[in-house]
């Protein structure tokens, strides 16, 4: 091995204006997060998708001149053709206005349920984790009792009561959901109380609105995300399962669930009567799944290289 | 262990005594009483019947008697067939319930795992691809329609298996494929995640530098460790399935319990809905209470922590 010794090595010298400059130009947390969800094909594909269907949830039914709720007896169970997009049922309404109508429906609903549950998420959870001690105690025990009633009967057991409606099945959704998120929201916000950061902007003295404004909520609002949008699709097959077991929105107003339920009666008769719901509605629900996953790739900051 | 088993066993009656609570005053919350559907009940008959069943007593009296039955294990009785009870109905759904769920489930759980080890060792390759997107589509289609595409394409138009009905094991497949391709899907993904974590744990790199075979380190380190969390899963699974699926035993005419719950929704059988609820509540509920036990045996670390 060759000899070290001194004459060998040099000085580089620090350039300190150099060490100053900043090489490249600094992104945000959410143009970082854009870019390394554009780089995501799946999740971008998922994405057209769902501006798709939603555009169709809006203009479908009023590109084809037929009401939803009567239709000409004398067309009923007609195949899919020029005239009838998607057929027509049993009682021959148009199919093609009634599946977009109803997967409109599941979108209000969808985002409707994901947004009141993450609300409510935020109250409970957010006021079990910060004032702690007791008080989180007791009330994380009532969610874990709560939690073990599966959620769909949870909802069964609030529809029985309330009866079948748009209003009752997101009622009952909201009041059956929320568990889940506040425990998450609870998980963060003891994680974040925590942090280095929160301890800085104390000892600099910002009072608690700033913190929790600007540090606590910035900090989960990735994770609410990825929530919102798997909180979608869950509410969008909740709602389809009330509606197939019959307890879902009232007719004649068409759900997803209840135009698959009407379809599966028909399969061996008239399968397309199954085909365009059952496709939407997992269209709809693979296109938010995916996109969930790509917005958590993206937006949680564990995954960072 | 002991208390951690006693902690654990407390919680659970809580739960069960909670739901049950509820549920009884979610029963008397809703309008009309079980008789009032009755019209040409003469008012003695009903005050006999009144009687008999201690609807004539204090809402708290009423809920003393039914904690009482409870106790002793009795659901209560039909609202629209007088003559059943909550539990000879599940009792009689039960079997058919529990054959398509526990064969369903356990063909759906051993392919999900074999899928996701599968997965987790060609990590971005093909087969973990086809597998993850195999999973996102069971786990994000509902379950009618891929039980309703079962039954169009292989009863309807290969004519291989029966379209509904239940007389012999040939009844049976199909019902098992819908209720095994759920747990296929989430199964495959609990499974690569799991195995994915561990594979990049400290002692799995350990393991790999001091000179095991490839082989070795998947069996003796990554394998087990990975199986851990599964084991969570399996508890709640096991029981949800015994209940059967609603949706699926509806499609395929399966006489379980499932089926007649929907049934009771539909014709307003607020008795049997509630009963029906409590009963799938307390399996789950002893579901996860097993597998928490399971977790304890199997990872001690668990029983360290509080």
């Amino acid at each position: 091995m060759a000899e070290l010794n001194k004459e060998k090595f040099q000085t580089v010298g620090k350039d300190l204006a150099q060490s100053q400059s900043i090489s490249r130009p600094s992104i945000t947390y959410w143009k970082d997060a854009w870019r390394r969800l554009k780089e995501n094909k799946v999740a971008m594909v998922a994405m057209v998708v769902l501006i798709l269907l939603a555009i169709m949830a809006f203009a479908g039914p009023a590109m084809r001149p037929f009401d939803y709720k009567t239709g000409d007896i004398l067309d009923f169970n007609q195949k899919p053709g020029s005239l009838h997009w998607f057929g027509t049922d049993d009682i021959g309404r148009d199919l093609w206005v009634r599946v977009w109508r109803g997967a409109r429906l599941s979108l209000f609903i969808g985002l409707t349920v994901a947004i009141a549950n993450i609300v409510l998420g935020i109250l409970y959870g957010g006021v079990s984790g910060y004032i702690g001690g007791r008080t989180d105690l007791i009330m994380m025990r009532i969610c874990e009792i709560l939690g073990s009633i599966p959620y769909l009967i949870r909802v069964i057991m609030i529809m029985v009561i309330l009866g079948s409606g748009v209003g009752t099945v997101i009622l009952a959704m909201t009041v059956a959901g929320w568990v889940g998120t506040a425990r998450m929201i609870r998980g963060q916000v003891l994680q974040l109380k925590e942090m280095e950061f929160v301890m800085a902007a104390k000892t600099l003295g910002a009072d608690t609105s700033r913190i929790i404004l600007k540090h606590l909520v910035p900090n989960t609002m990735g994770i609410l995300i990825v929530n919102l949008t798997f909180r979608i699709p869950s509410a969008i097959f909740g709602e389809a399962f009330l509606g197939y077991i019959g307890m879902g929105v009232e007719p004649p107003e068409p759900s997803l669930g209840i135009l698959s339920q009407k379809g599966t009666n028909m399969i061996l008769i008239e399968p397309y009567q199954l085909a365009s719901p059952a496709i939407v509605i997992s269209l709809l629900m693979l296109a938010f799944t995916m996109l969930g996953e790509g917005l958590r790739d993206a937006l949680d900051p564990r995954l960072r290289k | 262990m002991g208390r951690y088993v006693l902690k654990r066993f407390g919680l659970m009656i809580i739960t069960v005594w909670v739901i049950a609570t509820l549920t009884f005053f979610l029963m008397h919350a809703i309008p009309g009483d079980p008789l009032s559907t009755d019209r040409g009940m003469p008012p003695e008959v009903r005050k006999n019947i009144e009687a008999k069943y201690h609807l004539d007593k204090p809402l708290m009296i009423q809920y003393a008697y039914y904690i009482k039955d409870l106790l002793h294990g009795d659901l209560g009785l039909s609202l629209k067939y007088k003559t059943r009870t909550v539990n000879s109905m599940l009792m009689n759904g039960l079997p058919a319930s529990a054959k398509v769920g526990l064969l369903g489930m356990l063909i759906g759980v051993s392919v999900g795992i074999f899928l996701g080890i599968i997965a987790a060792l060609n990590n971005k390759g093909f087969l973990d691809y086809l597998v993850i997107f195999i999973a996102i589509l069971g786990m994000s289609v509902p379950s009618f329609v891929f039980a309703s595409v079962y039954q169009y394409f292989i009863g309807v138009k290969l004519l291989w298996l029966p379209v509904a009905g239940w007389e012999g094991p040939k009844y049976l497949i199909l019902p098992v494929a819908s209720m095994a391709t759920f747990y296929i899907a989430s199964y495959a993904r609990y499974m690569k995640t799991s195995m994915i974590e561990v594979m990049g744990s400290d002692y799995v790199v350990t393991a790999k530098s001091k000179g095991l075979s490839h082989t070795a380190v998947i069996i003796k380190h990554v394998l087990r460790n990975a199986s851990v969390p599964i084991i969570t899963f399996i508890g709640p699974s096991l029981a949800t399935s015994i209940v059967g699926s609603f949706v699926i035993e509806s499609i395929f005419g399966v006489p379980g319990i499932g089926k007649f719950f929907v049934d009771s929704v539909k014709q307003y059988d607020y008795t049997m809905i509630l009963g029906t609820t409590l009963f799938t509540s307390i399996l789950v509920v002893l579901g996860y209470f097993i597998s928490d036990m399971l977790y304890g045996v199997v990872d001690p670390r668990i029983r360290l922590d509080k």
